[in-house]
């Protein structure tokens, strides 16, 4: 009798099993079924970090034969250096030939990326350019709330290296000097097709300052001299071409709790320094700098960071377009 | 689909996140059993809750691998936390609770100051495909301590589970054997949170040896039958979470929770 109930038992337990695999295996096998995933089998697989670098690669590798650019996945929230690796970012770069990265500490991910992947070969685009081109600790704003200042050092160097903000591709003639670097290490790495990487990466930068100077010039007319607080890093470019003073800045994402403190604080900074302006990425910072402009009358200037993107060949442009239309929200 | 197969063996990652799971999965399935059993569920989730603490301290102290802080204080917590329950003035239930709380609050706190959380939010879900050789090493070095003890006390700490005062009429050293239980179960959390994540560690500890209960009728069925489900929880969510790219942690979750409800009905009958 208690063999039946155990034998029985057995049964159960192993027809459970059975099933509750076959309901997820077979559930797994029509997803990817619908979701088409392949595995890419380019003669040149390149591998970008983020939207702004992928960009620019489709640019440079517009057209040239054999070659394939993919982007890892895109952060749905907050910033590129909190990203982490996903299985399908893994998959992807188990058959990638290159990785570019924006570099500058923003990719926190990289060292998990060297360490399963030793042969892949990197390009970090940051490298690309010159010193006096970024934005150092010395240009950075003074502004930092005592509270914020020992844990937000650790947050920093992060993603910045030595001191330097990594948001470079904010600014257009660092973003320039990124794709030109990109495509001489390509036409190092991939000659056969070295023209063609470097007179697309020519093309490319004409084509963008040809159609950003202009509006940088209109923006910069109205603005230049000003005072500003930014609540995001990657504004801090923008200001710097657009030769405003940066008096504040809060770096916010959807996590970052604000005190009361750091809030008062910032506000007297912006009344000490008669500051006209915030500027503010949108998802984050639309609360904060509606409160900062009821406090002071600052006018709020949104930026948009293109962390996010849709993968369109002009993207980039379009959205430096409207950055420096600049959309103004009161 | 032989080729489907080797091909989840083709990434190292995979390989390394196989590996841990065949190590960490028996483990819990084996510790969870005496979890359930001596209904200390809520205990295992306040330590969980502690690593957050943990982290808080190590970066105080600027220790530059958060997992040793972490670990020190996890044992801490676990063995004050057996201390004071002992003493009786409260209920266990809201010890625990009280004790997970502020240790909760005290991590966010310390972690948040600044605003940024972000750089800590990743041990909420946990990440078991980032998972380093140096690491599978330290958790194989735990399944073997681990092993050793329970092969030595399963039965006192069964007798403990089910009379305290009988146990203690049989030589049993009560205290010392909750002590111990409470500090290896401090180093498999610890040990283990990063890749399964404060939320869902719990989950883990508890499902497997929960299903087995409804079903089981002697202490080898349930420990048999808790290594298994966890085993194979784990396996069946690392393949699913692989094909779909979701996180693992939740897929493992979602297997063991079916498993559970399946042998509920079961054991209804």
């Amino acid at each position: 009798m208690k063999n039946n109930s155990v034998k029985k038992k057995i049964f159960f337990v192993l027809l459970m099993l059975l099933g509750i695999s076959l309901v997820a295996f077979g559930s797994t096998f029509i997803y990817v079924k619908y979701n088409n995933y392949n595995r890419v089998e380019a003669s040149f697989h390149i591998v970008t970090s983020c939207n702004p670098v992928y960009i620019a690669t489709l640019n440079i590798c517009d057209d040239v034969e054999g070659v394939t650019v993919t982007n890892l996945s895109q952060p749905t929230t907050g910033c590129l250096h909190e990203y982490q690796l996903t299985t399908a970012d893994m998959k992807v770069l188990s058959t990638a030939d290159v990785l570019i990265i924006n570099g500058g500490g923003m990719e926190g991910y990289l060292d998990d990326v060297m360490m399963s992947y030793p042969n892949l070969r990197i390009i970090d685009s940051s490298c690309g350019i010159s010193e006096d081109m970024l934005i150092k600790e010395d240009k950075e704003h003074e502004h930092e709330s005592e509270v914020m200042e020992e844990e937000e050092h650790e947050h920093k160097h992060e993603h910045e290296l030595g001191g330097v903000n990594s948001h470079t591709w904010m600014s257009v003639s660092c973003y320039c000097a990124q794709a030109d670097y990109i495509a001489s290490e390509l036409a190092l790495i991939d000659s056969v097709h070295e023209n063609f990487y470097l007179t697309n990466s020519m093309a490319y930068c004409d084509k963008i300052i040809s159609e950003l100077s202009a509006k940088i010039d209109e923006a910069k007319d109205m603005y230049e001299g000003q005072s500003a607080v930014i609540l995001h890093e990657a504004c801090e470019y923008v200001t710097y071409d657009l030769g405003v003073e940066v008096a504040g800045c809060m770096d916010l994402d959807e996590e970052r709790q604000v005190s009361a403190g750091e809030v008062s604080e910032l506000v007297d900074e912006m009344k000490e320094h008669g500051t006209t302006l915030i500027f503010a990425e949108e998802d984050y910072g639309t609360d904060m700098s509606k409160l900062l402009s009821k406090e002071t009358g600052a006018e709020i200037i949104y930026i948009k960071t293109m962390i996010r993107g849709n993968y369109e060949k002009d993207s980039y442009i379009d959205i430096m377009k409207e950055n420096y239309g600049i959309s103004k929200n009161n | 689909m032989s080729s489907v197969i080797t091909q989840l063996f083709d990434f190292d990652f995979m390989r390394r996140a196989f590996i841990a799971i065949l190590i960490i999965t028996p483990l819990f399935g084996m510790v969870g059993t005496m979890i359930v059993q001596k209904k200390m569920a809520y205990f295992s989730d306040a330590l969980g809750h502690s690593a957050l603490t943990g982290i808080a301290i190590g970066v105080i102290f600027g220790i530059s691998n958060t997992s040793i802080s972490m670990v020190i204080f996890a044992i801490f917590f676990a063995l004050l936390l057996n201390q004071i329950s002992r003493k009786g003035m409260s209920s266990k239930d809201t010890l625990i609770s009280v004790f997970s709380c502020s240790a909760t609050a005290i991590g966010l706190a310390i972690l948040s100051r600044g605003g940024s959380f972000a750089n800590y939010s990743a041990l909420l879900v946990g990440d078991i495909l980032s998972i380093t050789p140096r690491e599978i090493i330290s958790l194989v070095a735990l399944f073997v301590v681990m092993l050793v003890y329970w092969l030595w006390a399963v039965n006192r700490l069964t007798a403990i589970s089910i009379h305290p005062t009988l146990a203690k009429s049989r030589s049993i050293s009560v205290h010392a054997m909750e002590d111990i239980f409470a500090v290896l179960m401090a180093l498999l959390v610890m040990l283990s949170i990063k890749w399964v994540g404060i939320l869902l560690i719990n989950a883990l500890l508890i499902l497997p040896a929960a299903s087995s209960r409804n079903i089981s009728e002697n202490m080898r069925e349930y420990a048999g039958y808790s290594v298994l489900f966890s085993v194979f929880s784990g396996l069946v969510g690392l393949i699913v979470s692989y094909f779909t790219d979701m996180a693992t942690g939740p897929m493992i979750v979602i297997v063991a929770s079916a498993i559970y409800f399946c042998t509920y009905i079961y054991g209804k009958k």
